[in-house]
């Protein structure tokens, strides 16, 4: 049973056991090549609202423009694509020197979970790196309970119901973006017509290859 | 009815396969205080719950409880894979070892099979939750006894 429902605090504990992120060391550590490359648009509220799939340009990842971003490009579509201006990792986050310290609106919303795995620059992008994205996939269905089980006790906080969505809506996407490359995560989300991927690949329960 | 997702709530991750630890954490899968009593209790206890928002809260809570379940049997797995017999022979787990191997059953520490009878279900509202406050305290102590003291699932 959960005894501390009150996600409020979490800043102030380490979210999920995972330890929170030290922004000090990540400023001395050289933003290591992700493996995702795109310039995020215009617009940076949230982090990962600029990851609209794909490369969030706009761009087939073939250098062609197309005017529209794509749902979320199969890995084998990540060519050697690299756009000059902006973050090669895409990310919202600003600060010319490529430190990617969140803006004082991210630091001061509770809800945003302060770790975010993935390509290591902070950006929270971990396309292709299945085990990585499962991690971050755990994360936000980590919160997600705790809203959940808030809710339930508490059913009518408009302001639980928003983080529920806010983090519902991050949860699909990954999900989405999950099943597309590394398999399902439910039976109906078998997303192959050829191949039943439900009864491939090892059980939660293995040891972890890496 | 359930849905069952493709991963673990929380990743295991034992680099170091222990059949001591093994036979202690065992009570957490099948002991009194364990994640099957919990989720059975609160899985049971919903359907006579005159509030269905605290029954709704039973549910959610008894889900997760089977989420639990599944990491206590990962770890399990994981600290009993590749074991010789040299390694489990002379300890605890010995025992549990003769009748089970490393597959998984749900027993407590002392071999002691899952019982039922660890879970109250009376169908009235107070008694029911006063058995949930009761075995929260239990499991909260019994987790923490663990060496490894991390928030209690």
């Amino acid at each position: 049973m959960k005894n501390n429902m009150n996600y409020q605090n979490r800043r102030a504990q380490s979210f999920a056991g995972l330890g929170r992120i030290n922004y000090e060391q990540m400023k001395n550590t050289r933003v290591r090549e992700p493996f995702c490359r795109a310039t995020p648009l215009g617009r940076a509220s949230l982090p990962w609202e600029t990851e609209r799939g794909g490369t969030g340009c706009g761009c087939d990842r073939r250098g062609n423009d197309i005017g529209r971003s794509e749902g979320f490009q199969d890995r084998r579509d990540f060519g050697n694509h690299a756009h000059e201006e902006g973050n090669v990792c895409g990310c919202s986050r600003r600060g010319t020197d490529h430190t990617h310290l969140p803006t004082a609106a991210e630091s001061r919303d509770p809800r945003i979970p302060s770790v975010e795995e993935g390509c290591g620059c902070g950006c929270g992008r971990a396309d292709g790196d299945c085990a990585k994205m499962k991690k971050q996939i755990q994360t936000v269905d980590f919160a997600l309970y705790e809203v959940i089980l808030y809710l339930d006790a508490y059913p009518d906080s408009g302001e639980a119901l928003n983080t529920y969505h806010l983090l519902l809506a991050r949860r699909q996407k990954l999900v989405a973006a999950y099943e597309q490359t590394c398999g399902p995560l439910t039976a109906w989300g078998n997303v192959s017509t050829n191949s039943w991927d439900w009864v491939k690949g090892p059980a939660p329960w293995e040891y972890p290859k890496d | 009815m359930w849905t069952y997702e493709k991963k673990l709530q929380y990743p295991v991750k034992i680099k170091n396969p222990d059949p001591k630890a093994a036979q202690i954490i065992i009570s957490q899968l099948g002991g009194p205080d364990g994640e099957l009593a919990a989720s059975m209790r609160y899985l049971h206890q919903r359907y006579s719950m005159p509030n269905k928002k605290v029954a709704g809260l039973l549910t959610d809570i008894g889900t997760e409880e089977l989420a639990h379940l599944e990491i206590i049997a990962a770890i399990l797995y994981q600290l009993t894979r590749n074991l010789k017999e040299e390694d489990i022979a002379g300890t605890p787990f010995a025992t549990y070892f003769v009748d089970h191997t490393t597959g998984l059953y749900p027993v407590a520490a002392s071999g002691v099979p899952f019982d039922m009878k660890y879970v109250g279900v009376k169908g009235d509202v107070i008694a029911d939750l006063n058995e949930d406050l009761a075995a929260d305290a239990a499991i909260t102590q019994a987790q923490s006894l663990s060496k490894n003291r991390r928030k209690p699932l």
